[in-house]
């Protein structure tokens, strides 16, 4: 990191400070000014557009494979044509917010096996079995079982 | 009177590579559905906006599923034969459908059984029958 950027991360860190001694004195919009404020300083900061594997998974509380297979999945973006790869901000914070409310909610464990039975049977109505089953029922290429 | 199984040629193929605790485990199925229909389907599975869908799925040995429909009366179409061979991590199902996790799996609590009565088996419904049409 260079001076510039040096000066700017302990510029943020100054209004950051500031933004909390206002939400502990109850001024919340001088907070919510402060934060902005501290926003806009961080991102004229140079830095890479995404955030590595690792950091996405520390911040997640996932393995580093499971941040990969979500990226496959398109559960999580991955940066366009970082290398190695890096998460979309955004994306991360989405999947953040998902997964708290999947973790307070998975307490519930009927809502839980709801939801995986949910998906089991989502890949079940997709198989490339059932389908080609269903593409000879639909012809009546049937036979006695 | 027992009911009347038919089988796709995708499941006859599949047939051919089991081995034979496998084909057990199907022809025990069959004879189950023979004798009690619908009553031996397994489950009905979820359509995507979470209400019932009119095929059945049933577990066989070593993770091999059976999907079952039911076109007539006292009739059973064994529609295909698969293998669940997926890593079995829930979290990673689970992040298939962050958008929608609030709503995911709300509208069933448990995977319901096949039909309630065997003479009143699951019923082909709009989204199937267009399915068939556009493959066939």
């Amino acid at each position: 990191m260079g001076k510039r950027d040096a000066q700017l991360v302990t510029e943020a860190l100054f209004t950051l400070v500031d933004a909390r001694e206002a939400i502990e004195n109850g001024h919340s919009d001088a907070a919510l000014d402060a934060l902005e404020e501290a926003q806009e300083v961080l991102i004229s900061v140079k830095h890479t557009p995404g955030v590595s594997v690792a950091a996405a998974s520390e911040r997640l509380g996932v393995s580093e494979p499971t941040i990969r297979s979500w990226v496959r999945r398109g559960a999580l973006e991955a940066v366009a044509e970082a290398r190695p790869m890096q998460i979309e901000p955004q994306s991360l914070h989405r999947v953040s917010r998902a997964l708290a409310e999947l973790r307070e909610r998975g307490r519930d464990r009927d809502w839980l096996q709801a939801v995986v039975d949910h998906l089991h049977d989502r890949e079940a109505r997709g198989s490339e079995a059932l389908r080609e089953g269903l593409a000879q029922l639909g012809r009546g290429r049937l036979e006695p079982a | 009177m027992p009911h009347e199984i038919l089988r796709t040629a995708q499941v006859a193929t599949v047939l051919g590579g089991m081995s034979a605790r496998e084909k057990r485990s199907y022809e025990a199925a069959v004879d189950a559905l023979r004798g009690e229909g619908c009553g031996a389907g397994g489950y009905r599975l979820a359509a995507a906006d979470g209400d019932d869908y009119p095929l059945c799925c049933r577990h066989l040995a070593y993770a091999w599923r059976m999907f079952t429909a039911y076109p007539r009366k006292k009739q059973v179409v064994i529609v295909a034969l698969d293998k669940h061979e997926r890593d079995h991590n829930p979290a990673a199902d689970l992040a298939e459908v962050l958008p929608g996790l609030a709503t995911a799996g709300r509208k069933r609590s448990a995977k319901p059984p096949c039909c309630e009565d065997a003479a009143d088996p699951p019923a082909m419904n709009e989204e199937l029958s267009e399915l068939l049409s556009a493959l066939s």
